[in-house]
């Protein structure tokens, strides 16, 4: 379970006080498949944050009660100066998976060839993104947070990317951000409209897709 | 199945918690020592060859002048020098502790607690190392050996926790957006070096002098330190309850100041 309550935040720029979310109440169970809908803006990629825990929110409460993936779709949780090998078997030690099993998994599963053993700098965006994903999926997780990540690497990894992800539906709880109601239509079973600071839920697809185009 | 930290016992938590730290250290060799060039041993030879220097410089360079109380110029140093050079490192470098490590905190389970952890972990144990083989090649040329090397390495253990407590003070300030803190953190570490005892012992000062240089938890650790070295036959002053009351209200009040600044942490 991963839930949110009175989740707020607020960045001070230069002074002036500019508050993101405005009040955030939401809960996802696995099996879940959530898409949440916003304009640019609206704060989609703090909210996914602060669920996984990179940011912190200024008032609320985050209480995570299955593992958590990190936000898919974004340039971090690998790092640049180590290799792809080296990143995936720092990852299994964190999240204690077997470290042997992880890279031979990750090595295949991203199709990186050779240059797995190179530094991630070196590597293509195409091959970074199915790095980021082979990780995520060798590590297993209770819930995927998941940023747009579709888009990202090209047109048959990121259809196998769905394709795992739909596998996964039912067992692992899955949370979108997206401003595209496609996206949203192909993995998820229930959508929310975040604008204005606050999460609204839509049981229905096309219910909250009317009402996403009428903002 | 992964629990989350919530969910489980305190002594499967605290497990979870030492995996991550292991993880990070061994990380943080990768990342700042790489696998080509000297690799891991520069992690030793780093503080060695500065601490050999000094150590060689005033051997050398002291002329006949004796140390009071006959101890042993090269190993004064050396032990001075070394303790010095981790409280330096671990303070210089926790201002930077979140910019240089931002991938990490893509983890949930990695906190920024214990990202410090380990860095302060590694160098300790960087610095017991090569302080270790130094000691060794003193004991076997000269046939000084420490007289109670587990003294040593509680002392080096309590200077890491100063530091640690300090840096995570530091972290807290610059996180939160001070830039002053951050600019004074080098001057700092500067000043103290006269008053870290790294030139000097307590009894060689006037009366007056050793009153207010003992305020100073760092000289406590050095004079502490350095009787692990010694042994009896030169008088030490050190207060160990008054050194470990400072790295527990530093190290108190370190996180919870970090947890006051997480808020604000932007990556």
């Amino acid at each position: 379970m991963l839930e949110l309550s009175g989740v707020c935040k607020s960045f001070t720029r230069g002074g002036v006080k500019r508050d993101v979310l405005k009040g955030v109440d939401a809960t996802f169970w696995p099996g879940d498949a959530v898409g949440i809908l916003g304009r640019n803006g609206a704060g989609k990629s703090t909210l996914i944050r602060i669920m996984a825990g990179v940011e912190h929110p200024t008032s609320g409460r985050v209480r995570r009660r299955m593992s958590i993936s990190w936000p898919m779709g974004y340039g971090g949780a690998v790092h640049d100066q180590l290799s792809g090998a080296d990143n995936a078997r720092f990852i299994a030690r964190i999240y204690d998976r077997p470290v042997d099993w992880v890279e031979s998994f990750v090595k295949e599963f991203s199709e990186i060839g050779d240059q797995f053993r190179q530094p991630v700098k070196t590597y293509s965006s195409g091959m970074r993104a199915r790095l980021i994903f082979a990780l995520s999926m060798a590590v297993d997780f209770d819930c995927y947070l998941i940023d747009e990540v579709i888009a990202a690497g090209d047109a048959r990894f990121a259809e196998r990317c769905r394709q795992s992800l739909l596998s996964r539906r039912g067992r692992s709880a899955l949370i979108l951000v997206s401003h595209h109601m496609e996206t949203v239509r192909s993995l998820c079973t229930h959508a929310a409209i975040l604008s204005d600071g606050r999460l609204k839920f839509h049981e229905n697809l096309d219910q909250a897709f009317a009402e996403y185009q009428h903002l | 199945m992964l629990y989350a930290p919530e969910d489980v016992s305190f002594l499967r938590a605290l497990r979870a918690r030492c995996r991550v730290i292991g993880a990070l250290m061994l990380r943080e060799i990768h990342t700042r020592f790489g696998r080509q060039n000297l690799g891991y041993v520069w992690l030793f030879v780093e503080p060695g060859m500065l601490g050999l220097g000094v150590g060689a410089w005033k051997y050398f360079g002291g002329g006949d002048e004796s140390m009071p109380g006959g101890l042993n110029k090269f190993s004064f140093f050396l032990i001075g020098y070394i303790l010095f050079y981790l409280f330096r490192t671990l303070v210089n470098r926790s201002p930077n502790g979140i910019e240089a490590n931002f991938q990490l905190f893509y983890h949930s389970r990695v906190t920024v607690e214990a990202v410090m952890l380990a860095r302060s972990l590694l160098d300790a144990g960087a610095v017991t190392v090569c302080m270790s083989v130094f000691l060794i090649l003193i004991g076997v040329t000269i046939g000084e050996w420490p007289s109670d090397p587990l003294q040593m390495a509680f002392g080096i253990l309590m200077m890491m926790g100063l530091a640690h407590g300090l840096g995570l003070l530091i972290l807290s300030s610059t996180a939160a957006g001070s830039q002053l803190v951050d600019r004074l953190v080098h001057p700092f570490t500067y000043l103290m070096l006269p008053f870290s005892g790294m030139f000097y012992m307590v009894w060689w000062l006037p009366g007056p002098y050793q009153e207010i240089l003992l305020w100073i938890p760092l000289i406590h650790i050095m004079e502490f330190t350095r009787e692990g070295q010694f042994g009896p036959g030169v008088p030490y002053s050190y207060d160990l309850p008054y050194v470990l009351s400072w790295i527990f209200v530093l190290n108190f009040l370190g996180l919870c100041a970090l947890k006051a600044a997480k808020p604000h942490f932007e990556l």
